[in-house]
């Protein structure tokens, strides 16, 4: 009986880590989020931070965001560190990459995904990718959420 | 005879226990700032290059020395202080006359404050600091209160 009872903490604890670490979840708001382990960004708690000031400060950009993206890559791509990228080989997939380090500035990191996730929905409307509209996006951001 | 050990036994384990406590408390102090006391933990994350850890935690001290309730509200509308620049708006996209690059900022949506990175030590710097810190805690306070 003991033996079963380890074994359920065990699982418990592996699960709690592994969704914390790996997936941000809102269920009110039904937005299911995969993110890709990194080992250069190591822990993924910036990105889920700045997810959540998107979902608090813009919330307009978090519908858009949930909507058009279901996994967030942290790893380098060609945004550079400190950047993001949107490949857009496969709209399916609905991926962008987000590498702003895990100790960022998190203003930051919330512009980056709302950059990343304007270029999705570009792909998936069907529209030409346009830079200037997802720079106008980024900024709308940092000026919304950022108090000096 | 057996008594006498019994007791000492217990006073070296209770000794030991006590000195570990001690220990921990030093430790995380190193990392953050933490008062059992009053239950407040707050985590300091300092420039490696141009910043010192040490004048935030005096700063901290000096507010909880100055005026208990800024103190009181510091530890509960700040969970992480960062010395960091924070970039306000993007100049790709308009043309202020102002450095987009801020010395301090508050995120909305978070609880995370930053200010600029300072490697000097005194106490003006200390005082400007804390002065800092309050102007930034204020406006976590004032937007966490606005939401409720």
């Amino acid at each position: 009986m003991s033996k079963i009872i380890k074994i359920i903490i065990i699982i418990i604890i592996i699960g709690a880590g592994f969704f914390r670490y790996f997936y941000y979840l809102d269920f009110k708001n039904s937005c299911y989020i995969k993110i890709k382990p990194s080992i250069l960004e190591f822990s993924s708690q910036n990105i889920k931070q700045a997810i959540k000031i998107l979902k608090f400060s813009v919330p307009n950009e978090y519908e858009k965001f949930c909507g058009h993206v279901k996994t967030i890559n942290p790893n380098f791509a060609c945004g550079g560190f400190g950047g993001g990228c949107y490949y857009g080989d496969n709209i399916e997939k609905k991926e962008i990459d987000i590498s702003t380090a895990n100790s960022g500035y998190l203003g930051w990191t919330a512009a980056i995904i709302a950059h990343e996730t304007c270029h999705a929905t570009q792909a998936q409307e069907k529209r030409e990718m346009n830079e200037n509209e997802c720079y106008s996006i980024g900024n709308e951001v940092l000026k919304k959420v950022i108090n000096y | 005879m057996k008594i006498t050990e019994k007791i000492k036994d217990k006073l070296i384990f209770y000794s030991l226990i006590i000195f570990l406590l001690f220990g921990i408390y030093y430790f995380i102090n190193i990392f953050a700032y933490f008062d059992v006391q009053n239950l407040c933990y707050i985590n300091l994350q300092e420039d490696i290059l141009s910043g010192d850890k040490k004048t935030m935690h005096q700063a901290i001290k000096l507010l909880k020395k100055n005026n208990k309730e800024d103190y009181k509200n510091l530890c509960r509308f700040v969970d992480t202080i960062s010395e960091k620049y924070c970039f306000a708006f993007d100049p790709r996209v308009e043309s202020k006359n102002e450095d987009p690059w801020q010395p301090g900022c508050f995120v909305k949506g978070s609880k995370i404050i930053y200010i600029k990175p300072i490697e000097e030590t005194s106490n003006l710097i200390i005082q400007k600091r804390s002065e800092e810190i309050k102007k930034f805690m204020l406006m976590s306070k004032n937007y966490w209160e606005d939401k409720k």
